[in-house]
């Protein structure tokens, strides 16, 4: 039976009417076993058993020019591994191997490593995770607390939310936005301040970022005020300095950034630039050991290039200073990135082209010892100008390439279109650790990726498919060395990806998803080729029913060979919607852009439930 | 402009409900019971070796550790008989009498693509460095499968690298305290003079390893 809904009224306030839009997502979802378990591996154990109600509050206050929000996030771990039962279990289910410590001496150091590992792990918080002012008129923006930041295609700063990766990264401090417009010309200045403001808590491991008093100090402690910290355990003491205080996972970067953007008609011009100041470096690669990152970058765009198409080009320059002397000064980063697309009748191209040395994403000052799952936060993204989905730019891919793709969509009636793409990049920075991107033969990878696929729609567009084939060669110049002699093949991957929606008639649909790959990775990967896949069927019974079953499967040797799960869900309204999702699901990395996140392997049940009041 | 807002608030109270009776369902302890014979002390300890704390960050002392391996793999058949008992204590030399002055000890395993890549170069360094004192100690804890890695591991790994330096199997992961499997690999710098952590890594940093390691060769 439907709720009974009641409607909330704009309220007065100082005369002025305000709107409320109250938004309350909550989780509650539980993880079993989920079959990732090694001998001898805590962490393969820790993420079993554990269950969550997570919950989000969001409140909007709409005054018309201006506008305050605030999230509020909660989570309560009802139920948690325990140190010394895994420690236990790990003893018990010891292998019998050579070389191992005696059971004692093999249980204590278990025993350690999972009462450490369980430190900021399933630790109930609530917490502000974004609230934010903002002043909105004609010549002037102002957003004062939580604001994103995108410049220009994200090589110096893209501070934005992600839905497909539960990622929300935000800059907490303010934005000055003013504009200024003659008949002719219309100029743009933003300026931005403040230190970087992740979502703390990961829902798919438990995981929360803490900060203590030692990495936030002056105008960080007002940002962090109220924000998960770092908490002494029987296994971790307080040592006063995050840096070797083993929950401390988190230091907030101070960044600075300003954009000035001059546009004429179609034509815009804009230099835009960001630096990045962290005073405790957690850990001690290239990036997050830099205790300064400048970037600088000038675009320029013509939006329209007389009715076919468009154009844009960005030229990057970035520096990254060290206090620690004993690492080497890089030379300056550099990045070219250039997007050209044509329209022509029935035919769209689309070519992207980048060259990229030394050029780093902004990496967050995350430890990713104590807190690998968000060891991929970054306040930038360089463009990758590869397909949305492609997770198979391995280690510093896209730090030192050279290449680009040419996408090419020809309709050939009002129901039947094709495309194609074919992308052609030399990296030297993806077979071996290259920071310093020395350009040769030794370190170059030389990848040709491409597909094709077609888009079909019914005449009345209700229903539609796109079913596309590609393939990923990537060779490395310098001979690899495997368990079975040399080879120069660093990837090779052949896939089919689909997604068919077929409208049954009146209420009823059906979709299916699917994504099926062959993939051999000769470093890194089982050792011999695998299959792996998925595929969703879906039955949606308009406006409030859907309902799916998933199948997935992984020859990989290393992970379990089959995952069945299905969902059920009930629209209450547009806004508000609540759904049952049990079984199991593949873990996986899960890239978006170029922005990528593991996902680890889950097994259970999970109830959502969106309420819009 | 307003927007019309509505409240499903039966819904929300059952939800609350179940939520809070779920919560509580969750309290109280059920600590489990160590047995007896895992409480014994002992293990690998020298006389010798720095007396603790110990720890696992920059500026801890290194605990001992115990191993079975091959000390120089390049001078001895990769079998069973030729395995011995590896200890990080064979290499703290308190008064520079061995002529170490640094150990960087390494996790590697076989699944672990910057683990490859890093060995590949690694039989150099051990000759570029090793008569300035440096020693390399490499720990090979898990397989293809991410399975604890075995002899036959151990032995195809010391062939496909050419390792000429201390190579040992840690099949039950004792370094596990310092860095989760999956962050593989690990790289401990050791002042050999007192077993204390000078650098900790992750990943293949050679960009930062190798001149971190050159400058604290060069400091007397």
């Amino acid at each position: 039976m439907a709720p009974k809904l009641s409607a909330l009224e704009p309220v007065d306030v100082l005369g002025a009417p305000v709107a409320f839009d109250i938004t309350n997502t909550s989780t509650l979802s539980y993880n079993g076993n989920n079959r990732d378990t090694r001998p001898n591996q805590v962490s393969t154990l820790a993420n079993d058993n554990w269950g969550l109600f997570y919950n989000r509050f969001n409140v909007l206050a709409n005054g018309g020019a201006w506008q305050a929000g605030l999230r509020l996030d909660n989570a309560w771990f009802f139920d948690s591994p325990n140190a010394t039962q895994i420690a236990l279990d790990l003893t018990a289910a010891r292998p019998p191997t050579s070389g191992g410590a005696p059971a004692p001496v093999y249980f204590r150091q278990k025993l350690q490593e999972a009462g450490v590992e369980l430190s900021n792990r399933y630790i109930n918080w609530m917490y502000p995770a974004k609230y934010y002012f903002t002043y909105t008129s004609t010549a002037l923006e102002v957003g004062v607390g939580d604001v994103y930041v995108a410049f220009g295609r994200g090589l110096v700063l893209s501070l934005r939310k992600l839905d497909e990766l539960a990622s929300d990264t935000t800059l907490r401090g303010a934005r000055v936005t003013a504009r200024v417009k003659t008949d002719q010309v219309s100029l743009r200045a933003t300026a931005v301040a403040g230190s970087l403001n992740p979502l703390r808590i990961d829902p798919a491991s438990g995981r929360y970022l803490g900060v203590d008093s030692s990495v936030t100090p002056g105008f960080v402690t007002l940002t962090e005020a109220g924000m998960p910290r770092a908490v002494a355990t029987d296994f971790v003491p307080d040592t006063g300095d995050c840096r070797t205080f083993a929950t401390c996972s988190y230091a907030p970067d101070r960044i600075f950034g300003g954009q000035l953007e001059l546009s004429h008609k179609s034509a815009k011009f804009a230099v835009q630039a960001s630096q990045l100041l962290r005073s405790t470096p957690l850990a001690n690669d290239v990036v997050r050991s830099a205790d300064r990152i400048s970037t600088g970058s000038a675009s320029f765009e013509l939006a329209d290039l007389g009715g076919h198409g468009g154009a844009y080009l960005e030229l990057a320059l970035q520096d990254l200073h060290h206090a620690d002397s004993s690492t080497p000064k890089l030379a300056l980063g550099q990045a070219a990135y250039l997007s050209v697309n044509v329209l022509a009748g029935p035919l769209t191209l689309l070519f992207e082209g980048k060259h990229y040395r030394r050029f780093f994403p902004l990496l967050a000052n995350i430890s990713p010892l104590r807190a690998r799952e968000f060891s991929m936060l970054a306040a930038s993204a360089p463009p990758t100008t590869e397909a949305l989905f492609v997770d198979t730019a391995f280690e510093g891919f896209n730090t030192c390439v050279s290449g680009g793709r040419l996408r090419a969509d020809l309709a050939l009636s009002r129901i039947v279109s094709v495309y194609s793409w074919a992308g052609y990049y030399q990296s030297f920075a993806e077979s071996l650790a290259n920071e310093s991107c020395e350009v040769s033969k030794n370190t170059r990878n030389s990848i040709l990726d491409t597909a094709v696929g077609t888009e079909l729609r019914s005449r009345d567009r209700r229903s539609k498919a796109d079913i596309s084939v590609g393939s990923r060669v990537d060779d490395s110049d310098r001979a690899l060395l495997t368990d079975h002699g040399e080879t120069h093949v660093f990837y090779r991957e052949v896939y089919t990806r689909h997604t068919v929606t077929w409208h049954l008639g009146g209420p009823y649909s059906v979709e299916l998803q699917g994504w099926h790959r062959r993939r051999h990775q000769t470093l890194g990967g089982p050792g011999v080729a695998w299959n792996e896949g998925d595929e969703l069927i879906g039955f949606d019974y308009a406006p409030h029913w859907s309902i799916a079953m998933g199948f997935s499967y992984d020859t990989n040797p290393a992970v379990p060979p089959t995952y069945v799960n299905g969902q059920i869900g009930y629209r209450i309204s547009s806004d508000s919607s609540i759904s049952l999702f049990a079984g199991q699901r593949r873990g996986a990395l899960r890239c978006v852009g170029g922005v990528c996140r593991v996902f680890p392997p889950f097994e259970g049940a999970a109830l959502d439930l969106t309420l819009r009041f | 402009m307003s927007r019309p807002a509505r409240i499903a608030s039966p819904l929300a109270r059952v939800w609350f409900a179940c939520s809070v009776s779920l919560v509580l369902a969750a309290c109280g302890s059920n600590t489990p019971k160590i047995p007896p014979e895992l409480l014994a002390t002992g293990g690998c300890n020298s006389p010798s070796y720095p007396t603790g704390p110990f720890g696992t960050e920059e500026g801890d002392t290194l605990a001992d550790a115990c191993f079975q391996g091959f000390r120089n793999p390049a001078k001895v058949s990769h079998t069973e008989s030729a395995l011995e008992t590896i200890a990080f204590a064979d290499f703290y030399d308190p008064t520079g009498s061995k002529g170490y002055q640094l150990i960087l000890i390494n996790t590697a395993a076989v699944w672990c693509s910057a683990c490859r890549s890093e060995h590949e170069n690694l039989s150099q360094k051990n000759r570029d460095y090793g008569p300035r004192g440096l020693r390399i100690l490499s720990t090979l804890f898990q397989d293809a499968r991410r399975d604890p890695a075995t002899l036959r591991d151990l032995s195809t790994w010391v062939e496909t690298f050419d390792s000429d330096y201390a190579m040992v199997l840690d099949p039950d992961y004792q370094l596990g305290g310092f860095a989760s499997a999956e962050t593989a690999p690990l790289n401990l710098v050791i002042d050999a003079r007192t077993m204390k952590i000078e650098k900790k890594l992750l990943g293949d940093q050679a960009t930062v390893l190798w001149p971190f390691i050159d400058a604290s060769l060069a400091q007397p």
